[in-house]
Protein backbone atom coordinates (compact mmCIF):
# COMPACT_ATOMS: atom_id res chain seq x y z
CA UNK A 1 0.00 0.00 0.00
CA UNK A 2 2.75 2.15 0.49
CA UNK A 3 3.07 2.46 -3.35
CA UNK A 4 0.32 3.38 -3.39
CA UNK A 5 0.60 6.78 -1.71
CA UNK A 6 3.88 7.87 -3.37
CA UNK A 7 1.21 7.17 -6.34
CA UNK A 8 -1.36 9.60 -5.15
CA UNK A 9 1.29 12.03 -4.33
CA UNK A 10 2.95 12.23 -7.29
CA UNK A 11 -1.01 12.54 -9.15
CA UNK A 12 -1.00 15.66 -6.76
CA UNK A 13 2.34 17.21 -8.07
CA UNK A 14 0.58 16.85 -11.49
CA UNK A 15 -2.43 18.33 -10.40
CA UNK A 16 -0.39 21.54 -8.91
CA UNK A 17 1.27 21.95 -12.16
CA UNK A 18 -1.46 21.80 -14.39
CA UNK A 19 -3.27 24.50 -12.14
CA UNK A 20 -1.01 27.43 -13.73
CA UNK A 21 -3.96 29.26 -15.05
CA UNK A 22 -1.22 31.84 -16.12
CA UNK A 23 -1.48 31.23 -20.30
CA UNK A 24 -0.12 34.76 -22.61
CA UNK A 25 -3.67 35.64 -24.52
CA UNK A 26 -3.54 35.92 -27.93
CA UNK A 27 -4.81 39.27 -27.90
CA UNK A 28 -4.83 41.65 -25.15
CA UNK A 29 -8.47 42.33 -25.04
CA UNK A 30 -11.10 40.35 -24.31
CA UNK A 31 -13.39 39.43 -26.86
CA UNK A 32 -16.23 41.44 -26.03
CA UNK A 33 -14.32 44.82 -25.85
CA UNK A 34 -12.79 43.70 -29.55
CA UNK A 35 -16.33 43.21 -30.61
CA UNK A 36 -17.06 46.13 -29.57
CA UNK A 37 -14.44 48.11 -30.93
CA UNK A 38 -15.05 46.51 -34.10
CA UNK A 39 -18.65 48.44 -34.35
CA UNK A 40 -17.95 51.44 -33.55
CA UNK A 41 -14.80 51.27 -36.29
CA UNK A 42 -17.45 49.72 -39.00
CA UNK A 43 -19.80 52.65 -37.93
CA UNK A 44 -17.11 55.05 -38.06
CA UNK A 45 -15.95 54.00 -41.71
CA UNK A 46 -19.60 53.79 -42.93
CA UNK A 47 -20.21 57.75 -41.60
CA UNK A 48 -16.77 59.01 -42.83
CA UNK A 49 -18.25 59.19 -46.41
CA UNK A 50 -20.20 62.41 -46.51
CA UNK A 51 -20.83 61.68 -50.44
CA UNK A 52 -22.36 57.87 -49.30
CA UNK A 53 -21.39 54.71 -50.21
CA UNK A 54 -21.92 52.36 -53.58
CA UNK A 55 -23.61 49.76 -52.47
CA UNK A 56 -22.79 47.08 -55.79
CA UNK A 57 -25.66 44.60 -54.68
CA UNK A 58 -26.41 41.00 -56.03
CA UNK A 59 -29.98 40.26 -54.44
CA UNK A 60 -30.43 36.23 -54.24
CA UNK A 61 -27.88 33.65 -53.23
CA UNK A 62 -24.78 33.90 -55.55
CA UNK A 63 -26.03 36.32 -57.48
CA UNK A 64 -29.05 34.30 -59.49
CA UNK A 65 -30.96 37.62 -60.82
CA UNK A 66 -28.99 40.88 -62.18
CA UNK A 67 -27.12 43.19 -60.15
CA UNK A 68 -28.00 47.02 -59.80
CA UNK A 69 -26.17 50.02 -57.39
CA UNK A 70 -27.84 51.38 -54.17
CA UNK A 71 -26.27 55.09 -53.60
CA UNK A 72 -26.53 54.62 -49.47
CA UNK A 73 -25.60 57.70 -47.44
CA UNK A 74 -25.04 56.77 -43.61
CA UNK A 75 -26.47 60.54 -42.73
CA UNK A 76 -26.14 60.06 -38.49
CA UNK A 77 -25.71 57.56 -36.47
CA UNK A 78 -29.47 56.14 -36.89
CA UNK A 79 -30.35 57.79 -40.22
CA UNK A 80 -29.60 56.23 -43.63
CA UNK A 81 -30.65 57.81 -47.44
CA UNK A 82 -30.73 55.55 -49.83
CA UNK A 83 -31.05 56.12 -53.94
CA UNK A 84 -30.64 53.83 -56.45
CA UNK A 85 -30.49 53.26 -60.38
CA UNK A 86 -33.39 51.31 -60.92
CA UNK A 87 -35.68 53.30 -59.45
CA UNK A 88 -36.13 57.39 -59.02
CA UNK A 89 -36.99 56.48 -55.47
CA UNK A 90 -34.87 58.73 -52.74
CA UNK A 91 -35.59 57.32 -49.00
CA UNK A 92 -34.43 57.70 -45.66
CA UNK A 93 -35.20 55.03 -42.93
CA UNK A 94 -33.10 54.01 -40.37
CA UNK A 95 -30.07 51.57 -39.69
CA UNK A 96 -27.65 50.41 -36.91
CA UNK A 97 -24.61 48.29 -36.55
CA UNK A 98 -24.48 46.06 -33.75
CA UNK A 99 -22.60 42.87 -31.98
CA UNK A 100 -23.23 39.39 -33.63
CA UNK A 101 -20.92 36.75 -35.23
CA UNK A 102 -19.31 40.42 -36.17
CA UNK A 103 -20.34 43.92 -36.68
CA UNK A 104 -23.60 43.37 -37.89
CA UNK A 105 -24.87 46.21 -40.45
CA UNK A 106 -29.01 46.35 -40.38
CA UNK A 107 -31.05 48.16 -41.90
CA UNK A 108 -34.21 48.34 -39.47
CA UNK A 109 -37.00 49.93 -40.54
CA UNK A 110 -38.93 49.45 -44.37
CA UNK A 111 -36.54 51.56 -47.03
CA UNK A 112 -38.70 50.87 -50.38
CA UNK A 113 -35.38 51.16 -52.90
CA UNK A 114 -33.70 48.45 -50.59
CA UNK A 115 -36.60 46.41 -49.31
CA UNK A 116 -37.74 45.77 -53.00
CA UNK A 117 -35.40 43.15 -53.10
CA UNK A 118 -36.47 41.49 -49.69
CA UNK A 119 -39.98 41.47 -50.50
CA UNK A 120 -41.95 38.15 -50.96
CA UNK A 121 -42.31 37.54 -54.68
CA UNK A 122 -46.09 37.86 -53.98
CA UNK A 123 -45.87 41.24 -53.82
CA UNK A 124 -43.31 42.05 -56.35
CA UNK A 125 -45.29 40.70 -60.02
CA UNK A 126 -43.85 36.86 -58.75
CA UNK A 127 -40.87 37.87 -59.58
CA UNK A 128 -38.98 34.93 -57.70
CA UNK A 129 -40.70 32.72 -55.82
CA UNK A 130 -43.96 34.14 -54.25
CA UNK A 131 -42.28 33.36 -50.53
CA UNK A 132 -38.68 34.20 -51.12
CA UNK A 133 -38.78 37.06 -54.10
CA UNK A 134 -35.24 37.95 -55.35
CA UNK A 135 -33.76 36.96 -52.22
CA UNK A 136 -32.62 40.16 -51.02
CA UNK A 137 -30.79 40.31 -47.33
CA UNK A 138 -31.53 43.45 -45.39
CA UNK A 139 -28.58 42.24 -42.77
CA UNK A 140 -25.15 41.85 -42.97
CA UNK A 141 -22.00 40.64 -41.70
CA UNK A 142 -19.80 43.39 -42.14
CA UNK A 143 -16.28 41.47 -42.84
CA UNK A 144 -14.29 43.98 -43.50
CA UNK A 145 -14.67 47.93 -43.09
CA UNK A 146 -12.06 51.00 -44.23
CA UNK A 147 -12.00 54.23 -45.94
CA UNK A 148 -11.48 52.71 -49.72
CA UNK A 149 -14.17 49.49 -49.26
CA UNK A 150 -16.36 48.02 -47.17
CA UNK A 151 -17.22 44.23 -47.85
CA UNK A 152 -20.64 42.71 -46.13
CA UNK A 153 -21.91 39.02 -46.59
CA UNK A 154 -25.75 38.79 -46.62
CA UNK A 155 -26.60 37.14 -43.74
CA UNK A 156 -29.48 34.83 -45.09
CA UNK A 157 -28.18 34.48 -48.54
CA UNK A 158 -24.73 34.24 -47.80
CA UNK A 159 -23.74 36.47 -50.92
CA UNK A 160 -20.41 38.47 -50.25
CA UNK A 161 -21.21 42.19 -51.45
CA UNK A 162 -19.31 45.58 -51.84
CA UNK A 163 -19.15 49.15 -50.93
CA UNK A 164 -16.87 51.68 -52.51
CA UNK A 165 -17.03 54.95 -51.47
CA UNK A 166 -18.79 57.83 -54.09
CA UNK A 167 -16.00 59.31 -56.13
CA UNK A 168 -16.28 63.37 -56.26
CA UNK A 169 -17.95 66.01 -54.45
CA UNK A 170 -21.17 66.36 -52.86
CA UNK A 171 -22.00 68.63 -56.47
CA UNK A 172 -21.16 65.84 -58.96
CA UNK A 173 -23.24 63.36 -56.42
CA UNK A 174 -26.57 64.06 -58.52
CA UNK A 175 -25.18 64.05 -61.90
CA UNK A 176 -23.47 60.94 -60.84
CA UNK A 177 -26.21 58.76 -59.84
CA UNK A 178 -28.06 59.74 -62.94
CA UNK A 179 -25.27 58.40 -65.36
CA UNK A 180 -25.66 55.19 -63.45
CA UNK A 181 -29.53 55.35 -63.92
CA UNK A 182 -28.97 56.33 -67.74
CA UNK A 183 -26.73 53.11 -67.68
CA UNK A 184 -29.33 51.18 -66.35
CA UNK A 185 -31.75 52.08 -68.51
CA UNK A 186 -29.66 50.92 -71.78
CA UNK A 187 -28.84 47.87 -70.46
CA UNK A 188 -32.20 47.64 -68.79
CA UNK A 189 -34.50 48.57 -71.92
CA UNK A 190 -32.71 46.01 -74.53
CA UNK A 191 -34.56 43.36 -76.38
CA UNK A 192 -31.85 40.78 -76.08
CA UNK A 193 -27.87 40.11 -76.35
CA UNK A 194 -25.39 38.21 -78.58
CA UNK A 195 -21.78 37.45 -77.46
CA UNK A 196 -19.37 37.56 -80.36
CA UNK A 197 -16.05 36.56 -80.17
CA UNK A 198 -13.29 35.80 -82.97
CA UNK A 199 -14.35 32.35 -83.11
CA UNK A 200 -18.28 32.17 -82.27
CA UNK A 201 -21.61 33.79 -82.01
CA UNK A 202 -23.91 32.93 -78.89
CA UNK A 203 -27.27 34.17 -78.66
CA UNK A 204 -28.29 35.73 -74.94
CA UNK A 205 -31.41 36.40 -73.68
CA UNK A 206 -33.27 38.02 -70.45
CA UNK A 207 -33.32 35.37 -66.93
CA UNK A 208 -35.59 36.75 -64.16
CA UNK A 209 -35.04 40.31 -63.31
CA UNK A 210 -32.03 41.59 -65.25
CA UNK A 211 -30.43 38.42 -64.92
CA UNK A 212 -29.15 36.99 -68.26
CA UNK A 213 -28.61 33.53 -69.56
CA UNK A 214 -27.22 31.57 -72.62
CA UNK A 215 -27.94 27.97 -72.85
CA UNK A 216 -27.15 26.95 -69.81
CA UNK A 217 -25.06 29.85 -68.51
CA UNK A 218 -26.55 32.51 -66.40
CA UNK A 219 -24.77 35.57 -66.29
CA UNK A 220 -25.54 38.20 -63.75
CA UNK A 221 -24.01 42.02 -64.28
CA UNK A 222 -24.55 45.28 -62.86
CA UNK A 223 -25.02 48.54 -64.86
CA UNK A 224 -21.68 50.77 -63.89
CA UNK A 225 -21.23 54.36 -65.22
CA UNK A 226 -18.68 53.10 -67.82
CA UNK A 227 -20.72 49.85 -69.08
CA UNK A 228 -20.94 46.72 -66.76
CA UNK A 229 -19.58 44.93 -64.12
CA UNK A 230 -19.80 41.11 -63.34
CA UNK A 231 -20.79 39.99 -60.21
CA UNK A 232 -17.61 37.33 -60.90
CA UNK A 233 -15.52 36.52 -63.81
CA UNK A 234 -17.16 34.91 -66.42
CA UNK A 235 -15.51 32.85 -69.02
CA UNK A 236 -17.27 32.84 -72.36
CA UNK A 237 -15.26 31.08 -75.65
CA UNK A 238 -11.94 30.63 -73.51
CA UNK A 239 -12.15 34.38 -72.91
CA UNK A 240 -11.95 35.48 -69.24
CA UNK A 241 -14.06 38.95 -68.27
CA UNK A 242 -15.52 41.00 -65.59
CA UNK A 243 -16.10 44.22 -66.55
CA UNK A 244 -16.94 45.06 -70.21
CA UNK A 245 -17.10 49.09 -71.43
CA UNK A 246 -20.35 50.41 -73.21
CA UNK A 247 -18.97 51.21 -76.87
CA UNK A 248 -20.73 53.58 -78.88
CA UNK A 249 -23.35 52.56 -82.06
CA UNK A 250 -20.85 51.35 -85.29
CA UNK A 251 -22.85 50.56 -88.89
CA UNK A 252 -22.40 46.44 -87.63
CA UNK A 253 -23.71 47.15 -84.30
CA UNK A 254 -26.40 50.11 -84.78
CA UNK A 255 -27.79 49.69 -80.68
CA UNK A 256 -24.13 49.68 -79.34
CA UNK A 257 -22.22 47.06 -77.29
CA UNK A 258 -20.34 46.15 -74.16
CA UNK A 259 -16.56 44.96 -74.92
CA UNK A 260 -13.83 44.13 -72.95
CA UNK A 261 -10.45 45.50 -73.31
CA UNK A 262 -8.87 44.15 -76.56
CA UNK A 263 -12.48 43.89 -77.89
CA UNK A 264 -12.01 40.48 -78.50
CA UNK A 265 -15.19 39.70 -76.66
CA UNK A 266 -18.19 41.64 -77.11
CA UNK A 267 -21.61 41.35 -75.51
CA UNK A 268 -24.01 42.90 -78.64
CA UNK A 269 -27.21 44.96 -77.73
CA UNK A 270 -29.75 43.75 -80.30
CA UNK B 1 -6.89 4.32 9.84
CA UNK B 2 -5.50 3.86 5.93
CA UNK B 3 -8.71 4.88 4.03
CA UNK B 4 -8.84 7.91 6.90
CA UNK B 5 -5.58 8.96 5.57
CA UNK B 6 -6.57 8.31 1.81
CA UNK B 7 -9.24 11.07 2.42
CA UNK B 8 -6.88 13.45 4.17
CA UNK B 9 -4.56 13.32 1.50
CA UNK B 10 -7.47 14.04 -1.26
CA UNK B 11 -8.61 16.79 1.42
CA UNK B 12 -5.46 18.10 1.34
CA UNK B 13 -5.16 17.98 -2.54
CA UNK B 14 -8.27 19.57 -2.87
CA UNK B 15 -7.55 22.20 -0.91
CA UNK B 16 -4.39 23.05 -2.51
CA UNK B 17 -6.10 23.34 -6.07
CA UNK B 18 -9.03 25.07 -4.53
CA UNK B 19 -5.97 27.69 -3.41
CA UNK B 20 -4.78 28.13 -7.20
CA UNK B 21 -7.55 30.10 -7.75
CA UNK B 22 -6.04 33.61 -7.61
CA UNK B 23 -7.97 35.59 -10.24
CA UNK B 24 -10.43 38.01 -8.92
CA UNK B 25 -13.91 38.42 -10.63
CA UNK B 26 -13.93 41.68 -12.84
CA UNK B 27 -16.68 43.70 -11.54
CA UNK B 28 -17.66 45.37 -15.08
CA UNK B 29 -19.97 42.76 -17.29
CA UNK B 30 -18.08 41.65 -20.11
CA UNK B 31 -21.18 41.96 -22.35
CA UNK B 32 -21.61 45.60 -22.81
CA UNK B 33 -24.48 47.15 -24.86
CA UNK B 34 -24.03 49.66 -27.15
CA UNK B 35 -26.31 52.88 -27.02
CA UNK B 36 -28.89 54.24 -29.37
CA UNK B 37 -30.41 57.78 -29.69
CA UNK B 38 -33.70 58.02 -28.93
CA UNK B 39 -35.97 59.24 -31.37
CA UNK B 40 -39.50 60.60 -30.76
CA UNK B 41 -41.36 57.10 -31.14
CA UNK B 42 -38.83 55.65 -28.83
CA UNK B 43 -39.58 58.02 -26.23
CA UNK B 44 -43.23 57.54 -26.46
CA UNK B 45 -43.38 53.96 -26.40
CA UNK B 46 -40.98 53.90 -22.87
CA UNK B 47 -43.15 56.75 -21.56
CA UNK B 48 -46.52 55.56 -22.64
CA UNK B 49 -46.61 51.86 -23.32
CA UNK B 50 -42.86 49.96 -20.79
CA UNK B 51 -43.40 52.68 -17.62
CA UNK B 52 -47.55 52.22 -17.70
CA UNK B 53 -47.99 48.70 -19.21
CA UNK B 54 -44.60 47.36 -18.90
CA UNK B 55 -45.43 46.66 -22.33
CA UNK B 56 -42.24 47.06 -25.33
CA UNK B 57 -42.89 47.66 -29.05
CA UNK B 58 -40.28 46.46 -31.71
CA UNK B 59 -41.01 48.58 -34.51
CA UNK B 60 -37.56 48.19 -35.74
CA UNK B 61 -36.58 44.59 -37.23
CA UNK B 62 -34.62 42.59 -35.16
CA UNK B 63 -33.69 39.85 -36.51
CA UNK B 64 -34.09 36.88 -33.59
CA UNK B 65 -37.19 38.21 -32.51
CA UNK B 66 -38.09 37.39 -35.96
CA UNK B 67 -39.49 34.40 -38.19
CA UNK B 68 -36.43 32.70 -39.86
CA UNK B 69 -38.47 30.37 -42.02
CA UNK B 70 -40.01 33.97 -44.04
CA UNK B 71 -38.54 36.29 -46.07
CA UNK B 72 -39.40 39.39 -43.91
CA UNK B 73 -38.88 43.16 -44.22
CA UNK B 74 -39.18 46.10 -41.70
CA UNK B 75 -42.38 48.27 -40.62
CA UNK B 76 -41.52 51.58 -41.87
CA UNK B 77 -41.11 54.18 -39.30
CA UNK B 78 -44.88 56.32 -40.29
CA UNK B 79 -46.71 53.76 -39.74
CA UNK B 80 -45.15 51.93 -36.75
CA UNK B 81 -46.15 55.78 -35.61
CA UNK B 82 -49.80 55.22 -36.39
CA UNK B 83 -49.86 51.04 -35.46
CA UNK B 84 -48.60 52.07 -31.61
CA UNK B 85 -50.84 54.88 -31.26
CA UNK B 86 -53.80 52.82 -32.08
CA UNK B 87 -52.98 49.86 -30.20
CA UNK B 88 -52.69 52.13 -26.86
CA UNK B 89 -56.26 53.35 -28.23
CA UNK B 90 -58.13 50.65 -29.59
CA UNK B 91 -56.60 47.96 -27.80
CA UNK B 92 -55.11 48.96 -24.23
CA UNK B 93 -57.65 51.70 -23.32
CA UNK B 94 -60.67 49.82 -23.07
CA UNK B 95 -59.73 47.40 -20.73
CA UNK B 96 -58.13 50.38 -18.66
CA UNK B 97 -61.83 52.06 -19.16
CA UNK B 98 -63.62 48.83 -17.94
CA UNK B 99 -61.23 47.41 -14.94
CA UNK B 100 -60.85 50.64 -14.15
CA UNK B 101 -57.03 50.82 -14.41
CA UNK B 102 -53.67 49.95 -16.01
CA UNK B 103 -52.96 47.10 -14.10
CA UNK B 104 -55.21 44.50 -15.75
CA UNK B 105 -53.40 45.18 -19.09
CA UNK B 106 -50.12 45.28 -17.64
CA UNK B 107 -50.20 42.07 -15.71
CA UNK B 108 -51.88 39.97 -18.18
CA UNK B 109 -50.69 41.48 -22.29
CA UNK B 110 -48.00 39.57 -23.81
CA UNK B 111 -44.84 42.50 -22.97
CA UNK B 112 -43.35 42.30 -26.16
CA UNK B 113 -44.96 43.32 -29.56
CA UNK B 114 -43.14 42.90 -32.68
CA UNK B 115 -43.82 44.73 -35.79
CA UNK B 116 -43.22 43.29 -39.30
CA UNK B 117 -43.86 45.78 -42.57
CA UNK B 118 -45.58 43.13 -44.83
CA UNK B 119 -47.06 39.59 -44.38
CA UNK B 120 -45.31 36.29 -43.52
CA UNK B 121 -45.64 34.56 -47.11
CA UNK B 122 -45.58 30.44 -47.73
CA UNK B 123 -44.29 29.12 -50.90
CA UNK B 124 -48.38 28.30 -51.35
CA UNK B 125 -48.98 32.37 -51.87
CA UNK B 126 -51.26 31.88 -48.77
CA UNK B 127 -49.79 34.89 -45.71
CA UNK B 128 -49.77 34.82 -41.79
CA UNK B 129 -50.89 38.03 -40.59
CA UNK B 130 -50.36 37.42 -36.94
CA UNK B 131 -48.71 34.85 -34.57
CA UNK B 132 -48.52 34.84 -30.61
CA UNK B 133 -45.96 32.99 -28.90
CA UNK B 134 -46.45 31.46 -25.50
CA UNK B 135 -47.79 34.71 -23.28
CA UNK B 136 -44.75 36.67 -24.22
CA UNK B 137 -44.96 38.03 -28.07
CA UNK B 138 -47.31 38.87 -30.47
CA UNK B 139 -46.58 39.98 -33.82
CA UNK B 140 -48.09 42.14 -36.14
CA UNK B 141 -47.65 41.52 -40.20
CA UNK B 142 -48.35 44.13 -42.61
CA UNK B 143 -47.89 46.68 -40.46
CA UNK B 144 -46.95 48.96 -43.96
CA UNK B 145 -50.36 48.43 -45.07
CA UNK B 146 -51.38 51.04 -42.52
CA UNK B 147 -51.71 54.77 -43.65
CA UNK B 148 -53.84 58.01 -43.45
CA UNK B 149 -57.05 56.03 -45.54
CA UNK B 150 -56.98 52.65 -44.17
CA UNK B 151 -56.08 54.18 -40.65
CA UNK B 152 -59.87 55.28 -40.34
CA UNK B 153 -61.11 51.97 -41.62
CA UNK B 154 -62.71 50.36 -38.54
CA UNK B 155 -62.75 47.01 -40.61
CA UNK B 156 -59.42 47.16 -41.69
CA UNK B 157 -57.75 47.79 -38.91
CA UNK B 158 -60.04 45.33 -36.92
CA UNK B 159 -59.53 42.36 -39.37
CA UNK B 160 -55.71 42.90 -39.81
CA UNK B 161 -54.73 43.57 -36.41
CA UNK B 162 -57.21 43.98 -33.40
CA UNK B 163 -58.88 40.69 -33.78
CA UNK B 164 -55.97 39.20 -34.08
CA UNK B 165 -55.09 41.19 -30.64
CA UNK B 166 -58.05 40.40 -28.64
CA UNK B 167 -57.89 36.62 -29.93
CA UNK B 168 -54.44 35.83 -28.36
CA UNK B 169 -55.15 38.20 -25.77
CA UNK B 170 -57.76 35.97 -24.62
CA UNK B 171 -55.33 32.73 -25.15
CA UNK B 172 -53.51 34.20 -22.05
CA UNK B 173 -56.69 34.89 -19.84
CA UNK B 174 -57.47 31.09 -20.53
CA UNK B 175 -53.83 29.97 -19.63
CA UNK B 176 -54.01 31.66 -16.23
CA UNK B 177 -57.14 30.80 -15.20
CA UNK B 178 -58.86 27.84 -17.36
CA UNK B 179 -62.97 28.47 -19.18
CA UNK B 180 -65.30 25.95 -17.51
CA UNK B 181 -65.04 22.74 -19.30
CA UNK B 182 -68.75 22.43 -20.03
CA UNK B 183 -67.91 25.21 -22.79
CA UNK B 184 -65.84 21.95 -24.74
CA UNK B 185 -69.24 20.10 -24.19
CA UNK B 186 -71.13 22.20 -26.65
CA UNK B 187 -69.55 21.53 -29.66
CA UNK B 188 -68.19 18.08 -28.33
CA UNK B 189 -67.01 16.39 -31.27
CA UNK B 190 -67.74 18.67 -33.56
CA UNK B 191 -64.30 20.00 -34.02
CA UNK B 192 -62.55 19.32 -37.00
CA UNK B 193 -58.51 20.43 -36.04
CA UNK B 194 -56.35 21.21 -39.23
CA UNK B 195 -59.39 20.20 -41.28
CA UNK B 196 -60.62 23.93 -40.39
CA UNK B 197 -59.19 25.58 -43.75
CA UNK B 198 -61.29 23.35 -46.21
CA UNK B 199 -63.74 21.96 -44.47
CA UNK B 200 -66.29 24.41 -44.91
CA UNK B 201 -67.24 26.13 -47.98
CA UNK B 202 -67.52 29.50 -46.60
CA UNK B 203 -68.68 31.47 -42.83
CA UNK B 204 -72.33 30.70 -43.32
CA UNK B 205 -71.59 26.97 -43.87
CA UNK B 206 -69.50 27.09 -40.56
CA UNK B 207 -71.86 29.33 -38.19
CA UNK B 208 -74.40 26.75 -39.35
CA UNK B 209 -72.53 23.94 -37.61
CA UNK B 210 -72.20 26.40 -34.88
CA UNK B 211 -68.88 27.92 -34.97
CA UNK B 212 -68.28 31.47 -35.28
CA UNK B 213 -65.54 31.34 -38.03
CA UNK B 214 -64.10 28.65 -39.82
CA UNK B 215 -61.19 28.71 -37.42
CA UNK B 216 -63.29 28.50 -34.60
CA UNK B 217 -63.72 25.07 -35.60
CA UNK B 218 -60.23 23.82 -34.99
CA UNK B 219 -59.97 23.85 -31.36
CA UNK B 220 -62.56 24.42 -28.52
CA UNK B 221 -59.22 26.86 -27.58
CA UNK B 222 -59.76 28.97 -30.68
CA UNK B 223 -63.30 28.66 -30.86
CA UNK B 224 -63.62 30.35 -27.23
CA UNK B 225 -61.33 33.13 -28.15
CA UNK B 226 -62.91 33.37 -31.44
CA UNK B 227 -66.06 33.91 -30.15
CA UNK B 228 -64.46 36.36 -27.76
CA UNK B 229 -63.03 38.32 -29.92
CA UNK B 230 -65.42 38.71 -32.97
CA UNK B 231 -68.26 39.70 -30.52
CA UNK B 232 -65.89 42.69 -28.66
CA UNK B 233 -64.89 43.99 -32.21
CA UNK B 234 -67.98 43.71 -34.28
CA UNK B 235 -70.90 46.38 -33.29
CA UNK B 236 -74.21 44.35 -32.74
CA UNK B 237 -75.12 45.08 -36.30
CA UNK B 238 -71.94 43.54 -37.75
CA UNK B 239 -72.30 40.77 -35.00
CA UNK B 240 -75.67 40.07 -36.38
CA UNK B 241 -74.94 40.29 -40.03
CA UNK B 242 -72.25 37.91 -39.47
CA UNK B 243 -74.78 35.36 -37.53
CA UNK B 244 -77.18 35.33 -40.54
CA UNK B 245 -74.41 35.31 -43.69
CA UNK B 246 -75.28 33.11 -46.38
CA UNK B 247 -75.91 29.08 -45.72
CA UNK B 248 -76.29 29.55 -41.72
CA UNK B 249 -79.24 28.54 -40.33
CA UNK B 250 -81.03 29.25 -36.81
CA UNK B 251 -79.91 25.57 -34.70
CA UNK B 252 -76.23 26.99 -35.35
CA UNK B 253 -77.08 29.98 -34.25
CA UNK B 254 -78.31 28.94 -31.22
CA UNK B 255 -75.54 27.06 -30.59
CA UNK B 256 -73.20 29.90 -30.75
CA UNK B 257 -75.37 32.03 -28.62
CA UNK B 258 -75.10 29.25 -25.91
CA UNK B 259 -71.28 29.57 -26.16
CA UNK B 260 -71.50 33.59 -26.08
CA UNK B 261 -72.89 32.96 -22.81
CA UNK B 262 -70.42 31.27 -21.37
CA UNK B 263 -67.95 33.29 -22.66
CA UNK B 264 -69.91 36.16 -21.12
CA UNK B 265 -69.89 34.20 -18.04
CA UNK B 266 -66.27 33.16 -18.00
CA UNK B 267 -65.52 37.35 -18.15
CA UNK B 268 -67.92 38.92 -15.80
CA UNK B 269 -66.76 35.54 -12.85
CA UNK B 270 -62.92 35.44 -14.06
CA UNK B 271 -61.92 39.24 -14.73
CA UNK B 272 -64.94 41.01 -13.84
CA UNK B 273 -65.40 42.48 -17.18
CA UNK B 274 -68.85 42.72 -18.97
CA UNK B 275 -68.38 42.51 -22.63
CA UNK B 276 -71.10 44.39 -23.38
CA UNK B 277 -69.67 47.31 -22.00
CA UNK B 278 -66.29 46.59 -23.23
CA UNK B 279 -68.17 46.42 -26.54
CA UNK B 280 -69.54 49.63 -26.43
CA UNK B 281 -66.25 51.13 -25.43
CA UNK B 282 -64.50 49.92 -28.30
CA UNK B 283 -67.26 50.82 -30.32
CA UNK B 284 -67.58 54.35 -29.37
CA UNK B 285 -63.85 54.62 -30.30
CA UNK B 286 -63.87 53.50 -33.37
CA UNK B 287 -67.09 55.69 -33.87
CA UNK B 288 -64.57 58.50 -32.73
CA UNK B 289 -61.09 57.48 -34.96
CA UNK B 290 -61.45 60.48 -37.37
CA UNK B 291 -61.13 62.57 -34.30
CA UNK B 292 -58.27 60.78 -33.06
CA UNK B 293 -54.64 62.26 -34.04
CA UNK B 294 -52.62 59.04 -35.04
CA UNK B 295 -49.48 60.76 -36.07
CA UNK B 296 -48.65 63.20 -33.35
CA UNK B 297 -45.96 61.57 -30.54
Amino acid sequence: MKRNYYLLTIICFLFLAACDKKKDRVFDESPTVRLNQAVANAQNILRSKPNGWIFQYFPGANAPYGGVNLFVNFTSATDVNIQADYSTGNVTSSYKVYPGAGPILTFDTYNSVLDYFALPGALINNLGPSDTGLGGDIEFLVVKANADSVILKGRKRNTTLVMVPVPGNAASVPALIASYRASFNRFYFANSFRFVTPTKTTAVSWGVYNGLTAGSNNYSFRPTDTGIDGFKEYTVDGITFKQLTFKAATATYPNGYYANADESLKLVIL
Amino acid sequence: MKFNKIYLFLLAVTLVINGCKKEKLDPNSVFVDSTIEKNALDNYIYNNLVLDYNIDVLYKYVDKESDQNYNLVPANYDSSIRMTKLLKYLGFEPYDAVTGGKSFIKGYFPKLINYIGEAAYRNNGTRILGTAEGARKITLYEVNRLNATSGVNANFLTDSYFHTIHHEFQHILNQTTDFPSSFRTISGTSYVDDVWVTAWANDGAAIAAGFISPYASSSDKEDFAELYSFYVTLSATQWDARLNATGSTAAGRTIINNKLILVKNYMLTVWNIDMDVLRANIQARIADLPNFNQTSL
